[in-house]
């Protein structure tokens, strides 16, 4: 079994800058969970303490039942992929993958009968007497994967191993990912910046800022309930709409030109804020065409299924994506409207969803 | 010896490598188990067996890398050197015991030496012979060339 249990984890380096801050998290044996955040908000250094690579300042690392936290990283039972491969360029692929077991001592026949297997499961068959170099990106990173699949560990942890391939194959690549994970149902840990990434691999994501763990959930209750406006900002693309408004004494809410009557529910929670400031967040989607306020268009992005439309509600500047191609041009007016069941509410002084 | 041709098919021969290693590590003593004896006398002999000591070194390690890679025909030029080495003991070492400057242990140190040396050699061609001949079976029976 190999459930990890991260409790109070911090990284505190020796010039005094902390680089993680009180991580908890409990990890269910196959559970695929992807560190997401901008760069610099710990994600890779939390990797590498659970990998052994980094000391961990304060805090408990359970690993299967076994407290690994002073342990050294080969005995952690941990495979890691590197966003740069760290493949060795003076070996073949087989003998890159089989490398780690020949040092475990490993029978030379079983070693063989694994790498095989890796190399069947990756697609790596043909390339096994090939050396890195002529290899492509994808190829190499598949090496790495294949590396650490024939140790056979309890965890995996990947530190950003798609940021060096190209768009297309970082989609081909990602699907890859979630058939291993499925086939070979093991624990993963996974760092990315990327949030289509983290959507789609992740059972749960870990989104992280400033070393401060902000939310810890599936994929869709970050999209549908993000906790905070960093959480509602980096989740999606285009990232969603923030607008403050003033809740008025009737309760409706106004900037300008930008006016939202909430529902009966969502009037109950803003009652605290009468009179006050609230951040309104609404995702380019839930954006409709056909209500009330008016939008100068000044950008209309065609995507092939859906369009952007960048506009000013009076000042206030707000994206819009709308199902259908729309060739609106700087200038025109339209009228759009808001879906009441997907508006956020977020407290502009500690920045916490309201409700 | 456990044999796995399907092994062979991603690794290099290395225990025939090495092989042809060891054997230049006995001509290496072998050439300073000669020298060690103060009472020779350089001459033509010497001379030619100072070259034909080079050449052959470089042989051997050519020869080495060859096996490594399991390239067809160097295991009989492996056997071949191994043979010639094995010959060498009646050229340096007979010619300077018969004229009693290399006696006793630094004799038959060198002799020794050669003779380490030509069956590290042969034993690569052997190990070389079986292997190849497995793993030309092997990627004839996958349906390779």
């Amino acid at each position: 079994m190999a459930e990890l249990s991260l409790q109070n984890l911090n990284k505190v380096y020796d010039n005094g800058v902390q680089a993680v801050f009180d991580f908890g998290l409990d990890i269910n044996d196959g559970e695929f969970i992807v560190l997401v955040g901008p760069s610099g908000c710990g994600k890779s250094t939390t990797l590498r303490m659970i990998a052994g690579l980094e000391e961990i300042t304060s805090g408990k690392l359970v690993i299967g039942g076994r407290d690994v936290t002073n342990m050294a990283a080969k005995d952690r039972d941990i495979a890691m992929v590197f966003q740069n491969y760290a493949l060795y360029a003076h070996m073949t692929v087989y003998e890159n993958m089989g490398f780690s077991l020949m040092l475990r001592g490993e029978d030379p026949d079983e070693t063989h009968e694994k790498v095989m297997a890796a190399a069947e499961i990756l697609g790596l068959t043909d390339q096994l007497n090939k050396k890195p170099k002529q290899l492509s990106g994808g190829q190499r990173q598949r090496v790495a994967v294949g590396r650490a699949i024939v140790r056979n560990p309890k965890v995996f942890l990947f530190d950003e191993p798609l940021s060096n391939l190209d768009a297309k194959l970082r989609g081909s690549m990602r699907r890859e990912l979630k058939l291993l994970h499925q086939r070979l149902k093991t624990t993963i840990i996974y760092v990315t910046h990327d949030q289509i990434e983290a959507l789609t691999l992740a059972d749960r994501i870990v989104v992280m800022d400033a070393g401060h763990v902000q939310q810890i959930g599936r994929p869709i209750e970050l999209y549908d309930h993000p906790a905070n406006l960093f959480v509602a900002s980096f989740i999606g693309l285009p990232p969603m709409n923030r607008i403050p408004m003033r809740v008025l004494k009737d309760g409706t809410l106004r900037n300008g030109e930008v006016r939202y009557a909430p529902t009966d529910a969502q009037r109950a929670l803003l009652a605290p804020y009468s009179g006050k400031l609230v951040v309104m967040g609404v995702r380019p989607e839930d954006m409709t065409l056909g209500g009330s306020m008016q939008l100068i268009v000044r950008l209309n992005e065609n995507l092939g299924q859906h369009t952007l439309v960048h506009g000013n509600i009076g000042k206030k500047r707000v994206v819009c994506k709308f199902m259908d191609w729309c060739e609106y041009r700087p200038g025109d007016v339209i009228n759009v409207g808001i879906r009441s069941e997907k508006v956020h509410f977020f407290d502009p002084d500690t920045t916490n969803a309201i409700g | 010896m456990k044999r796995n041709p399907a092994r062979m098919k991603y690794q290099k021969d290395t225990r025939s490598s090495l092989l042809c290693i060891l054997s230049i590590l006995f001509n290496v003593y072998y050439f300073i188990s000669v020298f060690r004896s103060g009472n020779i006398t350089p001459d033509v002999v010497m001379g030619l067996d100072v070259i034909i000591n080079i050449v052959f070194m470089m042989l051997v390690f050519l020869t080495s890398e060859k096996l490594k890679a399991y390239a067809p025909k160097w295991n009989r030029i492996a056997a071949a050197l191994g043979v010639f080495e094995a010959l060498r003991v009646f050229i340096l070492p007979l010619h300077y015991h018969k004229l009693g400057m290399l006696t006793g242990g630094l004799y038959m140190g060198a002799v020794a030496a050669l003779l380490l040396a030509a069956l590290c050699l042969i034993g690569a061609g052997v190990n070389a012979t079986i292997n190849g001949r497995l793993l030309r079976r092997e990627v004839k029976a996958a349906g390779g060339e």
